[in-house]
């Protein structure tokens, strides 16, 4: 009896600390971005009052009418999901059957082809950036100079080799390894044919996977300008128009109006991330979903 | 099986590898059209010096732009050693975090669901160019000093607390200053974590509830089911996240031995120097990847 009152005040002992770590990291996760949804909601006379610290006295929605101005939003939003999106969908097509192709098939030097997956993720960049960047220059025979269109990009994508797509093709071959064997063979008896098996079980089975690598891969680009800029430069993203926000400021009479810049540069990081949160949300339950089913990585 | 037969099945077993092939061909393209001959081409500029008016020309100087990293360019060989350092003492502050926090979020509580896409947050919105806009935001002093002012600890956490405690427990000095270093820099360790507690949570899930059973048949603690049953089962994983946490330090685009080597790719276009930068570098993110990969190894090897 004494033992099991032991055990119970363990039990809630462990509950309570466990509940503390999570909600103070929560918090510390959190934070942040609170705080710069509520700073982008401010106006300047709420930062010279000294009794608002957070919440802002009398919120307002100029700062996105305004901010909006500056990224040149619907544009540049416009061009970038437009871009992001067409992209993914063609790298999750040619990721999906280059991991279906490793996980379910025995050929020569597979192995081999499999570590040079791994390799694409081990070799940094700036490697073969510049020879690439001469390469799109004057590409084929006819020296084309592929940069001023978004092709480089898109090839990059259709080949399975852009930006973090070993780790997509790592992850997406995880989870066609975890079908069983029995399943196509049932499907070969009854006489379908490889691709129709593969479009008709196992693309069914790898919705998860799909959304949830479509979000990493959304994500990624998203946060990572460093492709845009050398293979498609001179075009506007919301990005790149975020990343020269200052420069813009100097240009007009905000100039030495730094706490209005401030807030305006809180609105746009809220109006750059949003696109994010929304996908986020979206795709959120396939998340929860392949990591209770399938072994996502490992 | 007659010579028929066999013929046939060998037929049938070249068709299925010739299928398979197919499935890849996309990326044995991309990878020897984009990245394998580019990588070639790199490591010829590497040995040459550059010029580029709309077409390549090269001139080779032999190994003078290894020299030139190794021996002249003190600024490079600081910060490689600043990123190698930083790498040391970060990974496994992230393994241990890690960790952690998917044996927390592991299991049925009440809010479990939700803490788990709060911890997912990070992987969203912390990569990339987001800490840099909001790293130095006016605001966010004003608000800070106001606080100050009147005498608020501002500090998300108060570390010297927690080192007066180890300190009054004796443990080395060496132990605390980690442990004050983990704490304060808490906020990127959790950025840095987000994909590598998914990969631990994934893990734990798979663990069979029934060892833990037994193992509390048997009479052990939590603390040695962890490291009896939990550690090593999670061994594969944890390889796993070495890698992706090695590979994830030294390339995001905010390491700043990349964004060294992109601007003298891009700004000022000595494209042989920085390619020899980038081949001195890749050499050393394979050697610090097998440091990680066979300390795990070994620790594999012990358990089994």
């Amino acid at each position: 009896m004494k033992l099991e009152t032991k055990k119970k005040t363990i039990w809630i002992l462990g509950g309570f600390f466990r509940y503390l770590i999570l909600v103070g990291l929560s918090f510390i996760i959190i934070y942040p971005l609170i705080i710069t949804l509520l700073i982008s909601f401010m106006q300047s006379s709420d930062i010279y009052d000294t009794a608002v610290r957070f919440i802002p006295k009398s919120p307002t929605l100029q700062n996105y009418v305004d901010a909006s101005i500056f990224l040149d939003y619907w544009k540049t939003i416009g061009i970038s999901l437009a871009l992001n999106i067409s992209l993914c969908l063609i790298e999750m097509i040619s990721c999906l059957l280059v991991a279906y192709g490793f996980a379910r098939f025995k050929f020569p030097f597979r192995n081999l082809l499999f570590g040079c997956v791994i390799l694409t993720l081990l070799v940094p960049y700036s490697i073969y950036f510049a020879p690439l960047y001469f390469q799109f220059q004057s590409y084929g025979p006819f020296d084309w100079n592929l940069l001023t269109t978004p092709l480089p990009m898109f090839l990059l994508s259709a080949t399975a080799v852009g930006l973090k797509d070993g780790l997509i093709i790592y992850i997406m071959r995880q989870s066609f390894k975890g079908y069983p064997k029995e399943l196509e063979e049932a499907a070969a008896v009854d006489g379908a044919g490889t691709f129709k098996v593969f479009a008709k079980i196992m693309l069914p089975g790898a919705v998860a996977v799909f959304f949830t690598c479509f979000m990493f891969a959304f994500v990624w680009k998203w946060t990572d300008p460093t492709y845009s800029e050398i293979f498609f430069p001179n075009t506007e993203f919301i990005w790149t128009k975020l990343s020269t926000i200052d420069m813009q400021f100097e240009l007009t009479d905000l100039k030495n109006d730094y706490y209005y810049r401030a807030i305006l540069k809180n609105t746009s990081v809220v109006m750059y991330i949003l696109p994010l949160l929304l996908l986020f949300m979206f795709t959120k339950r396939f998340l929860v979903e392949s990591i209770e089913t399938t072994g996502l990585v490992g | 099986m007659n010579f028929f037969d066999f013929w046939k099945q060998s037929r049938l077993v070249r068709k299925r590898e010739l299928k398979g092939l197919i499935f890849v061909l996309p990326f044995i393209i991309g990878f020897f059209a984009f990245i394998f001959f580019p990588m070639m081409q790199s490591f010829i500029y590497s040995f040459n010096d550059l010029k580029f008016d709309g077409k390549v020309s090269l001139e080779f100087m032999g190994i003078e732009n290894y020299k030139r990293a190794f021996t002249v360019d003190t600024d490079f060989r600081k910060l490689l050693l600043d990123s190698l350092s930083s790498m040391t003492v970060n990974v496994p502050i992230i393994l241990i975090f890690s960790m952690l926090v998917a044996v927390f979020l592991n299991g049925k509580f009440p809010g479990q669901p939700v803490f788990q896409i709060i911890f997912f947050i990070p992987v969203i919105v912390s990569a990339g160019i987001m800490p840099n806009l909001i790293s130095d935001d006016i605001i966010r002093r004003t608000i800070i000093n106001a606080a100050s002012a009147t005498g608020e600890d501002t500090s998300l956490f108060n570390a010297s607390l927690v080192g007066d405690l180890f300190m009054r427990m004796g443990l080395p000095n060496g132990f605390i200053e980690y442990i004050i270093y983990a704490i304060t820099n808490i906020l990127e360790v959790i950025n840095s974590s987000g994909i590598q507690i998914l990969v631990f949570l994934i893990a734990l899930k798979a663990i069979p509830r029934s060892l833990y059973e037994a193992s509390q048949i048997e009479g052990a603690t939590a603390w040695e089911s962890f490291w009896k049953i939990t550690f090593p089962m999670v061994l594969p994983q944890t390889l796993v996240n070495v890698v992706y946490t090695v590979i994830d330090a030294f390339s995001n685009n905010v390491n700043p031995v990349m964004q060294t080597i992109t601007d003298y790719n891009f700004s000022s276009f000595q494209f042989g120097y920085a390619a020899s930068l980038a081949w001195t570098y890749f050499f050393i993110i394979i050697a610090v990847l097998c440091f990680f990969v066979l300390l795990i190894k070994q620790l594999m090897k012990h358990y089994n």
